[in-house]
């Protein structure tokens, strides 16, 4: 189409920007899917706990669980999980704020996932809690985890992560009596921007919860 | 801060879309509030990737639609880019949102005088 008066031409494209990604995340579900795993994908800020929450997971799940770690540097957290208790692949972004698809697709090729026991692979992004919440990482279940030093109003301050989101995780419940965060306040703005979400309160340091999390993600795997 | 890459990842949705690098005067993108994107950041980076990558200096035109809601107590339906507002009509914050992801690369415009 050549507009005449300004001498310019004009092409359509329509197309969405995270289309390549989206297409490894398709991918991801596809096989992750083939293979009978439930696959959850945890964002945070960084310091809300997601390393000490699934230390816990992997107390209790073991070698039904693998983890693939996302951060910028170092292989602290994969070797954290690995000490307590699961597989765990480390990422290591090299400044990146966030984790694709495509590394995805390439760390699941580092997992057993034919081992017989497994039954869960977790990915636990970089901690961030905006540019993660564009990229789909083919994950059946998003998780965030807000803890209580963070305050209560955040989830209103980052519309774009907690409205995505199938699970709220608020963590750091033992620090509630020395801080002043409002439970309510914090649960019901989520839910009023996210009407189908689902919240646990936990203490990943105390195992407060834990459980009751850990047997609710045992709902969704495939017998 | 992501905008960076995602300025390089739009580069490579208009070469495949154009079969070639070539001088670019505008391109118009859609960024919903809800998509994760700064528009401002993008702006930043995109012109010196654009030369960068053999795309000239193109303009950045970003149509910003407002997400759309729907109330869960008047079950009004309504638009906003600000979430700390509730619904316009009975100002309850239940809410379901309906869009406000998007991200697309709608269309570019080349001068003719360039091809």
């Amino acid at each position: 189409m050549c507009d005449e008066d300004t001498g310019k031409r004009k092409i359509d494209i329509e197309t969405p920007v995270m289309s390549k990604n989206d297409r490894f995340a398709m991918k991801n579900r596809e096989l992750l899917k083939e293979r009978g795993l439930l696959t959850l994908n945890f964002i945070s800020s960084p310091g809300a706990g997601k390393t000490t929450v699934l230390e816990a997971l992997a107390k209790y799940f073991g070698s039904g669980m693998a983890v693939i770690e996302g951060d910028i540097q170092t292989r602290r957290d994969a070797e954290r999980i690995e000490a307590a208790g699961s597989p765990a692949y480390q990422i290591e972004t090299g400044g990146s704020c966030h984790l694709d698809a495509e590394s995805v697709n390439h760390a699941l090729g580092h997992l057993d996932l034919q081992s017989e026991e497994l039954r869960l692979v977790v990915i636990e992004n970089v901690g961030n809690l905006i540019c993660p919440s564009g990229y789909d990482l083919g994950e059946d279940i998003t998780i965030s985890i807000l803890s209580v030093p963070e305050g209560d109003d955040k989830v209103l301050k980052y519309p774009s992560i907690f409205s995505r989101i199938d699970i709220l995780l608020i963590n750091k419940t033992d620090l509630l009596p020395y801080l002043d965060f409002d439970m309510n306040r914090a649960i019901d703005e989520c839910k009023g921007l996210n009407p189908d979400v689902v919240v646990f309160t936990v203490s990943a340091k105390t195992g407060e919860g834990i459980s009751e999390f850990c047997s609710y993600l045992e709902t969704g795997f495939v017998s | 801060m992501h905008e960076l890459s995602i300025a390089y990842d739009i580069m490579r949705i208009l070469e495949n879309a154009l079969g070639e690098k070539k001088p670019i005067s505008t391109v118009n993108l859609t960024i919903g509030p809800l998509s994760g994107i700064s528009p401002d950041a993008l702006r930043f980076c995109f012109t010196e990737v654009a030369l960068a990558e053999g795309f000239g200096k193109p303009e950045l035109a970003i149509k910003e639609p407002p997400a759309k809601l729907v109330c869960l107590e008047c079950e009004k339906e309504y638009e906003t880019d600000d979430f700390y507002k509730g619904c316009p009509y009975c100002m309850s914050l239940n809410r379901r949102i309906l869009t406000g992801r998007e991200f697309t690369v709608d269309s570019v415009e080349i001068d003719e005088g360039d091809d």
